[in-house]
């Protein structure tokens, strides 16, 4: 069902590719079913997964079809007469113990890995086929090490297949509390910016090829659970962007299109040096990014000082995404550039790539690291700067486009202060805040979009009194500017009061932020309160702009020809609105979904220094 | 009649259909309210009645239990907000509750019993306004808000209530929102609470790690059990102050009082029912609530004053009192002296709950919801009739508005302290416990004069209190009309308004009955210990306290009543024609000028903060600006155009030097062969010629090798 999901996107811009450009109805058509077929799938995938949630769906869970996949491999390799994969004894032989909850990867020690190999080779039918049943054993043990990481119990939908055999690449696709979420999203906004956009008129046809490619990027990134597959996925997203920005952006558009393509490249190519790393240190090599949380031999290798250089490398690429203060300043000019529903997928839910990297990839696969000192200080205190440095840069904002996407800067602050604390409160509500920020941001540059298409500018000095003409607007408006504000009833209050609570911590479960033992006390509750000001300044930019623009008396003689929402743009932004209402008010609907996943995620990293 | 649906053994079903009623007409009046016939003004006050009613009905059975109800508390939504399930920590679970006590069921009577004679009065009053039907939205929103506040038993949800509330006071200060002043007013005051909101939600995250729990049954008990002993003292005093620098801007007190006499900006019946009666009342409501909390683990000993936070309120509240009245007396506009007599008596609440009495502070937010709804109300009516809000276009009105001017006296009469008014015996009951204060702990080990500020405080403003409001009474209803084409025109206000009016005065000069009855009876359902019950045989201190008050009753009665008379002469001296003084108050203004102009500008407190908010947040925001434009997208920039050099330098490079190289090696390579071609003439003399010259050459290159090597 993934693979559909993924690929029905790509296989509609295919279909799009044999349309005429001149036939532009059609076009569009064809291409918002395309997404419309994409939610629904999604929607499915998320009834299915909280139906079955802590229950194995037979033939989709992980670790089912690991074993299936270990079977597979082992049966078709030649072994001596009497010796059975499938046996207990073999299985003592080949896969050296793992406790209970291996997330203590030096208990597997290089002497072991070394006599379960002899072991095995030992099994094989002749000297000949010693080498091929060493290959096919060390291909089991890998997915061995990936049944017995802690992330796998949670993940459902998988799909398992080899790929590129030769380096062990493989396609393997699941979802979990962590990544449904935000592929349901993904599948959302696009469909909402699909229709949003049905006034292109220029280079219809390409426009809508490329942004479908962007939803299959997107999801593939949030689906895919091989380091290799991830990263294809991760450039796929790249290059339509930079297409979408540099044809149909606005005046300034290659400036803006070029930063993002090179900024965003940077962080690429740090991330495959990283991902090239852990490959050839791991023993077997492997890119699956659940061997690669979990038990692996060889006592030295990922070492903790390997694991800091790797965990700052990573964290460079995902900041860069994220973004995280100072590598931010591309998203202001990708925004102001790139059209209305470009902007949306980027701030809704290209930013979310760069925590979800942060979710997957660097806590769980690096918790040695993640619970360093040194990095619980630096995320906190980035995360501080981002919260009340953004908010500073929005304030100073006269381009209304520009202004929103500051408060993004300003709002992803809070997943890296959420996600420093390690608190079950804490990461939840980076992750929901993701969530949140991905269906407040997305609104907020609708509204911005409305108000663009009608004035044809963005100065905030010279709107006022639009509440007047546009009722309707002014309304929606509201809710998604309260919204963003963290008003409570709205959705972004829970996860803003999340992370908060979350990164003060509570005496049982103290926060990494505010424990002395944890930081040394250089990152302390300091932080949480200088955060605290962002809800202040947050406030600040959200009320000055509601007044700047809908306030007043009409400003401008035109702004009277001004017509409201039209039946398009309120398909795009009522579900937004409806969904920051429900989220808001019961926030159990989505936290349900994470919660597991997020729980056995923060265990593990806690589990390492011993809390 | 409410017996036989609603169980009167468990009241937190009738209380969640107080609290959905006003919610349920919101949804239907925001979107459907301009297609109903009247734009649907009928909606939200049929459904405010009805929440009105059976809150009376949650009254009637509070009354006729002899010491009250128990705390009933009904778990709605239990784990609403939750994480961490199966995980190797407990995780904090913030669950939607409701809680009935005595507490709450006097704030739902007061909240719905206000909220709906505005909604009739506002019928009336804004008749014929640009949106009609999103104001009475507006207040459906805000009435169910407000419930919500009384009634939550978690304070995580106290605090979404109380943003709320202040979200709806935003959007009905700027109702006018075409009148930049309406807007500046709204932001204003949404931005001053919110400052005090982080201090609540510091407190929060305070309470949250200790306590484990937001419910207040689970904080209490972490009270009991030790949590707080210790190191811990210290964060109990830090959770107590950030919870009062919630309530500080809740409520309008000093120093983040400045946004209320803005928020007059908004209609009238907003200002009664928000600004006067409920919202700003919230802070109080808080205090009073978290009480045990405020007062520290002595609670339980009986004895209040063990932690300082109480102290602290005590003192803020009680300067608050004061400070305000001063400005009252220069005010000329109508709304503008309500409201800062409005945070003067808010700051007597505080002084109540801060010297230990809960039942003092609550009476008096009690008895204040009505003569205060009553004032302002009473004063959009005058405001109605003579579109004005300057004193100096009225004067005389009771001849012409015999109802808004009667029932004005009558709440002017309560505020002021005539004995035997509701006012009055509320007054008292704060003053004679904060003398009871002064005179416990100023006597005590620690003591020292900072204990007796309260009392001297809240005595010296009970006199200032009497004399600004009979001025604002005098100089709008009495005397000669100031402007007499207004005064012409004037008329008495349609039945809507007055029947609110008249029954609020009914109430603030009805209790008067019961008065002295309903002090005993709020001292023994709303005192300070039914919160959490404290162990029989305790030393109780408060005790020692109570006594003293009761001791000093009667002298402190003689006391008010002779400031009241006096603060009487001197107004009726300024202020009526007959008086000696009329029309010299501004030569006594002049002679106090620096004073009178201190008054004027508001003690400059409000020019400080502009000076604030415009120099500093927009410093800062400039800074961050240039900085992220200048120097971060600079460095960025900057690279980029490093990168764009050496790119170029290798375009050159490439171009004349690698390129340059293989070119050149094409371009000799052609010209060589141009030039061979030259040779292949096909003459063979030249052949010759040139295998001679060739040889010849070689021959040298030979000899000159050899010579070398040699």
């Amino acid at each position: 069902m993934l693979t559909w999901c993924i690929f029905l996107p790509l296989i509609t811009a295919a279909i799009l590719i044999l349309i005429p450009s001149g036939w532009k109805g059609l076009i569009k058509s064809v291409s918002v079913i395309g997404a419309l077929l994409t939610f629904i799938v999604s929607v499915n995938l998320a009834i299915g997964y909280r139906n079955n949630a802590g229950d194995i769906i037979e033939g989709t869970d992980a670790s089912t079809v690991l074993k299936d996949a270990q079977e597979t491999i082992l049966g078709g390799a030649s072994w001596k007469n009497g010796v059975d994969p499938k046996d207990a004894d073999f299985r003592k032989a080949a896969y050296p113990p793992a406790t209970e909850v291996p997330t203590d990867y030096k208990s597997f020690n290089p002497e072991q890995y070394a006599a379960a190999k002899e072991a095995v080779r030992a099994f094989a039918s002749s000297e000949a086929a010693a080498d091929e049943v060493e290959k096919a054993w060390k291909r089991a043990l890998e997915l061995e090490y990936a049944l017995h990481a802690p992330a796998t119990k949670h993940l459902r939908y998988t799909e398992l297949a080899p790929w590129i055999s030769l380096f062990n690449v493989n396609y393997f696709l699941a979802v979990d509390g962590l990544s449904l979420p935000l592929v349901w999203l993904t599948a959302l906004l696009s469909l909402l910016c699909l229709v949003y956009s049905w006034n292109t008129e220029k280079g219809t046809k390409g426009y809508y090829i490329l942004f479908l490619l962007l939803e299959t990027g997107l999801l593939g990134v949030f689906c895919a659970l091989d380091f290799f597959l991830f990263y294809v996925f991760w450039e796929i997203v790249l290059l339509p962007m930079y297409f979408l920005i540099g044809i149909w952006g606005g005046k300034n558009r290659l400036y803006a299109a070029i930063k993002f393509f090179i900024y965003t490249l940077v962080g690429s190519v740090v991330m495959l040096i990283c991902m090239l790393v852990l490959y050839y240190t791991s023993e077997p090599n492997t890119f699956n990014l659940l061997s690669l949380m979990t038990v692996v031999p060889g006592g030295e290798w990922f070492s903790y000082g390997l694991q800091w250089w790797l965990f700052l490398g990573l964290f460079v690429g995902f900041a860069i995404k994220v973004p995280v203060f100072p590598f931010h300043t591309w998203l202001p000019d990708a925004h102001v550039e790139a059209p209305t529903a470009v902007s949306v997928m980027l701030a809704g839910i290209l930013l979310k790539m760069g925590g979800y990297g942060l979710f997957r990839i660097s806590y769980t696969m690096l918790p040695d690291a993640a619970a360093s000192n040194f990095f619980i200080a630096l995320l906190a205190i980035l995360g501080m700067i981002n919260i009340v440095y953004g908010a500073f840069c929005a304030l100073a904002q006269k381009d209304f486009k520009r202004l929103v996407a500051y408060s993004s800067v300003s709002h992803m602050g809070y997943v890296l202060l959420g996600l420093a604390a390690m608190t079950y409160y804490g990461v939840n509500g980076a992750a929901l805040q993701m969530f949140n920020h991905g269906v407040s941001s997305a609104m907020m540059f609708l509204l911005v979009g409305v108000v663009y298409d009608r004035a044809h500018h963005r100065d905030l000095t010279r709107f006022g009194g639009l509440g007047l003409q546009m009722p309707w607007y002014t309304g929606v408006a509201t809710v998604g500017f309260f919204a963003s504000l963290g008003l409570p009833g709205l959705n972004g209050f829970i996860s803003e009061a999340m992370c908060f609570l979350g990164a003060w911590g509570g005496n049982e479960q103290v926060s990494l932020v505010a424990s002395e033992v944890g930081t040394h006390g250089i990152a302390s509750r300091w932080i949480v309160v200088v955060s605290l000001l962002g809800v202040i300044l947050t406030a600040c930019y959200i009320l000055w702009t509601i007044q700047r623009v809908f306030l007043g008396q009409i400003k401008n003689e035109e702004y009277k020809k001004f017509p409201d929402l039209s039946f398009r743009e309120v398909f795009a932004l009522a579900p937004l609105g409806a969904l920051c209402v429900i989220l808001g008010v019961w926030p159990k609907y989505l936290i349900d979904f994470m919660d597991g996943t997020l729980t056995t995620m923060t265990d593990v990293v806690r589990s390492v220094i011993g809390n | 009649m409410f017996s036989t649906i609603l169980d009167p053994q468990d009241l937190t079903k009738a209380a969640l259909a107080v609290l959905l009623c006003p919610l349920a007409g919101f949804v239907v009046q925001v979107f459907f309210g301009k297609r109903l016939p009247r734009q649907g003004d009928w909606l939200p006050t049929g459904c405010m009645f009805i929440s009105l009613s059976i809150a009376t009905w949650m009254m009637t059975v509070l009354l006729s239990s002899p010491n009250g109800i128990e705390p009933q508390s009904w778990l709605v939504a239990e784990g609403w907000l939750s994480s961490g399930a199966g995980g190797a920590d407990k995780g904090l679970s913030i669950d939607f509750g409701i809680l009935v006590d005595n507490l709450t069921i006097v704030m739902l009577f007061v909240v719905t019993l206000v909220s709906f004679l505005v909604h009739l009065y506002s019928c009336g009053y804004m008749h014929g306004e640009e949106r009609y039907n999103r104001f009475f939205a507006f207040l459906g929103l805000f009435s169910f808000s407000m419930l919500g506040l009384c009634i939550s038993s978690n304070l995580l949800f106290l605090f979404m209530f109380w943003e709320l509330v202040g979200l709806c006071s935003y959007f009905l200060i700027g109702f006018y929102f075409e009148k930049k002043s309406a807007q500046n007013a709204a932001i204003k005051a949404f931005m001053t609470t919110r400052l005090g909101d982080v201090g609540f939600l510091v407190g929060i995250m305070i309470i949250a790690a200790f306590a484990g729990t937001l419910d207040f049954a689970g904080i209490f008990e972490s009270l009991q059990d030790g949590t707080w002993d210790g190191d811990a003292s210290w964060w109990l005093t830090a959770a107590g102050l950030g919870l009062f620098l919630g309530a500080l801007g809740k409520s309008a007190q000093f120093p983040l009082h400045i946004w209320l006499p803005d928020a007059m900006e908004g209609p009238t019946p907003v200002s009664a029912l928000i600004h006067a009666a409920t919202m700003v009342v919230a802070g109080v409501y808080l205090v009073a609530r978290m009480f045990p909390f405020l007062a520290g683990p002595g609670y339980f000993t009986g004895d209040f004053f063990s932690g300082d936070v109480l102290f602290y309120i005590a003192l803020v509240g009680s300067f608050t009192a004061f400070f305000a009245a001063t400005i009252a007396f220069v005010q000329t506009d109508i709304k503008k002296v309500l409201a800062y007599s409005t945070i003067s008596q808010l700051g007597y609440m505080f002084l109540g709950l801060g010297v230990g009495s809960v039942s003092a502070g609550i009476f008096h937010l009690f008895t204040h919801a009505f003569f205060k709804a009553l004032l302002f109300l009473g004063s959009g009516s005058v405001i109605h009739a003579v579109h004005s809000n300057e004193m100096e276009d009225m004067g005389g009105l009771r001849k012409k508005m015999p109802w808004t001017g009667y029932t004005f006296l009558i709440g002017t009469l309560a505020i002021a302290g005539l004995p035997f008014l509701s006012g009055f015996h509320s007054k008292e009951a704060i003053l004679g416990n904060a003398y009871a204060f002064a005179d416990h702990m100023g006597h005590g080990e620690h003591g020292n004069w900072l204990h007796y500020l309260p009392f001297a405080f809240g005595i010296l403003t009970a006199g200032m209190t009497a004399f600004y409001m009979f001025r604002l009474y005098f100089k709008t209803f009495e005397g000669k009309p100031k402007n007499q084409e207004a005064y012409d025109h004037a008329h008495e206000s349609p039945w809507t308004m007055t029947v609110p009016l008249c029954i609020l005065a009914v109430l603030s000069l009805g209790s008067a009955g019961v008065a002295g009855k309903a002090v005993y009876w709020f001292e023994h359902r709303v005192h300070s210990e039914y919160l959490v019950p404290i162990a029989a045989g305790a030393d109780r201190v408060m005790d020692h306290v109570s006594h003293t008050v009761h001791d000093f009753h009667w002298t402190l009665s003689a006391v008010s009543f002779g400031l009241f008379v006096a603060a009487l002469g001197l107004a009726y001296c300024f202020f009526i024609p007959r008086g000696p003084l009329y029309g010299r108050e501004k030569g006594v203004a002049s002679a106090l000028s620096p004073l009178y102009v201190s008054l004027q500008n508001l003690w400059y407190l409000d020019r400080f903060y502009t000076w604030l908010v415009l120099h500093v947040l927009h410093t800062c925001q400039v800074i961050c600006g240039h900085f992220d434009r200048v120097f971060v997208d600079g460095f960025v920039n900057f690279w980029g155009s490093v990168c764009r050099f050496f790119t170029g330098a290798a375009g050159v490079l490439d171009y004349w030097g690698v390129d340059g190289l293989v070119r050149g090696i094409g371009n000799s390579t052609l010209a060589g062969g141009r030039r061979l071609r030259r040779l292949q003439t096909g003459f063979l003399q030249e052949y010759v010629n040139a295998s001679l010259y060739l040889s010849g050459g070689l021959l040298l290159l030979i000899l000159v090798f050899y010579v070398l090597v040699k």
